[in-house]
């Protein structure tokens, strides 16, 4: 008898034993829709820590059946936040990272490594304290800007619940300021902690999946999560994601520019600020009819 | 502390220079040794020391008893319960989760839910490896391999020796206290080997075992079905080298640390992938593992000396407990039983005994890879989706790159090097002056730094 | 150990208890000429590291210390070699088939841009 029928038979007995290994946990896998044509296709980014490298897993496994959803890349690093710039400069990096392409939504986690001090040149900031928080709030607002000023719309998850006391307290007063600033710019803030919680909202490293059962959800050190946990959590993230394709923001009415008084100036007018002055000024003629400047009102 | 870091580094640098100050002072280098290694493992989690220092005290004093008594029932008795307790350790801190979810799971497709206690274990680091170890210390003893009388510091640190602590390998009670009698003596080739081992170990594994998890092996695996053929395909010959280089690296470092320090840990892999049938392939692979469960659980339960059923009930018995050992999940079970079924199949065709050529090498190969994806796949689903999921299977490549592809192409090159290249290059080194090796020790550091990615892998998904 | 013949003649102790100093001397040489070989060549991982943890005055006085060392290094243009085989390697990660399949010269220009980040995955 040849080698390959014996070969043959091996390989088979191999798929075979897989085939019924698998048998307890089939799900029938349906078919995406096709996307219909007109829809449109979104990039997504997730920016962040560790945390923020699990929702992206997560994000892939709740987006998948939404045609809206296009690639999601993973811009996420771990070990980084936003009070160790000297490590990892999170604003420089979200600079070089939006340099090289652009993205619809942008998904940004960070913080559970932010539970240290600030070093500046000025010295190193204790953790909460005021200058601490002036400094962060301001490097929130920097990334959301940035992400904003390219034309991506932020979503800021929040922290989930922790095991350890101390360090959920901490991430509470995190989350407050998130908020905070995400809202006042216009961003979308999802916490996490409902759906990281038990029914009480006290930490649970078992929650029940989707019929019911007990699962492991979170990891050993009580800070991260299993797999099956970052679906869990990236759940209200794809709610709001959804949502916010759903109902697209208006866009903005045009600013009145300064000085114009809220009058429409022509298009080839030019509006500047001399000495400190704002002016309007109509373009120059072909035939040297002197600029008329006028001191806008 | 993980072994490519600095932190490590600084470690050992410092654990090495007092080790040899202490030259001739047996007695007081074991001590610092032990010492070094509990403050190795607190620096994992100072709490699980104490569990350690329990284990090792415990199994000690079981050792003491088991070999001072004559053969009896009572020896017998207490043999038994000294291993039980060992694996009820083990069996508590690394299956409770997995034991309460699936009688959850069960109890409830019965409609019997009860409010079980689900209680959050949290794996103490290297549990596996030092557990196994114990009770290799006891079963050494009871087959006279091993001397009852040795000292609770060479006991305690045969288990606790911090280089094959945390990812083995699993050392032999028999094989390493006779090492501890007396203060080793250092040769130039064995420091060379030391060195080669560590480089080589660290390149491997910062090097072309992240970069393939990071950049193919992972993205593929958290939803395979969104990717073609290709991908698929390069991500489980990817995941074959990455485990193979992780694997083995962490090994190498390991038993170039103990080198370095005057001790001699066996090789733990042999070019794995070189093996033309299943049963040669676990003599290559993770062969501290393999011959722990040959000599500790398959003879013991009869091994081959029974009829064909008994073999194949004992063959199937060792891999699957292999199997489970590697991870409590349903996964690790189904591998070990591939591993088996393979085996199992060889003997019964008499395929190990006959001639072996290049295709027996691929085939076993690939049945090994198929194998992998089970062992890497989160679920069931997931491997099933992977290997079965043809929907986007024309989709063009997306995540494998020519360097990707160079890598995994590198990491099964490796096996065609010459098998004792390391020891023919240690020998070679042994005869060149310090400042040449620092040299070339000092070059290999900074192209590894170069090349590594920054910061260190999180353990998000699976841990030893 | 007896299992395997080819390592054995490495750990086999010499009769001469002078080779067993002379080979412990050898170590130190080769472990404290490298660790200064590395500190000046690539001090930049040392800065990392310090970087990587939570700032105290021990921290701080080990980082600043060490940024130092690292600046003069980098005056004297130690750290270019380091840094020539980093740049060589991104530019090796960032290269796509679609690139291999232009011309060389083509594939060459492409290898030279900057790299796109490399996706943390």
């Amino acid at each position: 008898m040849g080698e390959f029928p014996r070969l043959a038979a091996r390989l088979a007995v191999a798929f075979c034993a897989a085939g019924l290994m698998s048998f307890a946990s089939l799900a029938s896998d349906t078919a995406d829709e096709s996307a219909p044509a007109e829809l449109e296709v979104h990039r997504i980014g997730v920016f962040g820590d560790s945390l923020a490298d699990g929702l992206w897993v997560g994000l892939q496994r709740g987006l998948r059946r939404d045609p809206r959803a296009g690639e999601i890349i993973q811009l996420s690093e771990v070990s980084t936040g936003l009070t160790n710039y000297v490590y990892r400069d999170i604003s420089e990096k979200t600079r070089d990272q939006l340099a090289l392409d652009d993205y619809d939504t942008a998904v940004v986690m960070f913080g559970s490594n932010d539970i240290q001090g600030i070093r500046t040149d000025r010295g190193v900031f204790r953790f909460r304290s005021a200058s601490w928080e002036a400094v962060y709030r301001e490097r929130i607002r920097d990334i959301i800007t940035q992400l904003q000023a390219d034309g991506s719309e932020v979503i800021w998850v929040g922290l989930p619940v922790m095991r350890s006391e101390g360090y959920d307290d901490n991430t509470v007063y995190l989350n407050g300021i998130f908020r905070e600033e995400v809202e006042a710019l216009g961003g979308t803030f999802v916490s996490t902690r409902a759906a990281s919680a038990d029914e009480t909202g006290a930490y649970a490293p078992y929650l029940p999946d989707s019929q019911g059962n007990p699962r492991l959800v979170r990891a050993d050190d009580g800070i991260h999560f299993t797999l099956g946990g970052y679906t869990r959590i990236a759940a209200p993230v794809v709610d709001a994601i959804q949502y916010a394709w759903d109902n697209p923001a208006p866009p903005e009415p045009a600013l009145a520019e300064a000085g114009t008084g809220g009058r429409q100036i022509p298009a080839d007018w030019l509006d500047l600020s001399l000495n400190g002055q704002a002016y309007i000024c109509q373009p120059v003629d072909v035939d040297d009819t002197p600029l008329v400047a006028r001191a806008a009102d | 502390m993980l072994f490519p870091t600095l932190t490590f580094g600084v470690f050992f640098l410092i654990v090495l220079s007092f080790t040899w100050a202490l030259d001739r002072e047996n007695g007081r280098r074991k001590l610092l040794l032990l010492i070094a290694s509990y403050v190795f493992y607190g620096w994992w989690d100072w709490r699980f020391c104490g569990l350690l220092a329990a284990s090792s005290i415990f199994n000690w004093a079981m050792g003491r008893m088991i070999g001072s008594m004559r053969e009896s029932a009572l020896r017998a008795l207490l043999i038994f319960l000294a291993i039980l307790i060992n694996l009820g350790v083990l069996g508590f801190f690394k299956y409770y989760g997995f034991f309460i979810e699936n009688l959850a799971l069960a109890l409830g497709q019965l409609g019997w839910e009860r409010d079980l206690p689900l209680l959050q274990i949290i794996l103490p680091v290297g549990i596996s490896f030092y557990t196994f170890q114990g009770i290799s210390y006891i079963i050494d003893i009871k087959r006279g391999e091993a001397d009852h009388r040795a000292g609770l510091v060479d006991a305690m640190l045969y288990i606790s020796f911090f280089p094959q602590l945390v990812a083995g390998p699993i050392v032999r009670a028999r094989d390493f206290l006779p090492q501890l009698d007396s203060a080793p003596v250092l040769t130039r080739p064995a420091i060379s080997l030391g060195l080669l081992l560590i480089l080589w170990g660290l390149f491997k594994k910062t090097v072309i075992a992240s970069e393939l998890a990071t950049g193919l092996v992972d993205p593929v695996f958290y939803t395979p079905g969104d990717f073609g053929g290709i991908d698929r395909l390069f991500a489980v010959y990817g995941y074959a080298v990455q485990i193979y280089c992780d694997f083995s690296a962490y090994s190498d470092i390991a038993i170039g640390c103990a080198a370095l320090l005057g001790y001699r840990f066996n090789r733990n892999f042999d070019q794995p992938y070189r093996a033309r049938s299943f049963q040669d392939f676990w003599r290559r692979w993770h062969i501290s593992l393999s011959t722990w469960l040959r000599d500790y659980l398959y003879k013991p339960l009869g091994g081959s000396r029974g009829g064909n059923a008994s073999t194949g009930r004992n063959l199937m018995i060792t891999m699957l407990l292999g199997g489970l050992w590697h991870g409590a999940a349903w996964t690790f079970l189904a591998w070990g039983f591939i591993h088996g079924l393979a085996l199992l199949t060889e003997r019964a065709m008499g395929l190990a005994r006959s001639g072996r050529s290049v295709i027996s090498l691929v085939v076993t190969f690939h049945i090994v890879c198929l194998a992998w994806v089970l062992f890497r796949a989160p679920d069931f689903l997931t491997a099933w989706t992977y290997l079965t999921d043809w929907s986007q299977i024309g989709e063009p490549v997306r995540r494998l790159t020519p360097l990707l592809a160079g890598l995994t192409v590198l990491g099964l090159g490796l096996h065609a090097l010459p098998a004792r290249g390391i020891e023919t290059a240690a020998r070679l080194m042994a005869r060149l002056r310090s400042p040449t090796i620092a040299l070339i020790t000092a070059s290999a550091f900074i192209l590894i730094d170069a090349l590594r990615q920054p910061g260190v892998a999180p353990f998000i998904y699976f841990q030893f | 150990m007896s299992d395997d013949p080819h390592r054995d003649d490495l750990f086999d102790p010499s009769e001469d208890e002078i080779d067993h100093h002379r080979a412990r001397l050898w170590l130190s040489h080769i472990v404290v000429i490298t660790v200064v070989l590395v500190a000046a060549f690539n001090p930049v991982s040392l800065e990392r590291w310090a970087a990587s943890n939570p700032p105290s005055w021990g921290v701080e006085t080990v980082r600043l210390t060490v940024r130092v060392w690292t600046d003069r290094m980098q005056l004297a243009g130690l750290n270019t070699p380091r840094d020539w085989i980093t740049a060589r390697w991104n530019a090796l990660k960032s290269v796509r088939w679609e690139d291999l399949e232009q011309d060389d010269s083509a594939g060459e220009a492409e290898a030279t841009e900057t790299p796109p980040p490399p996706a943390q995955g």
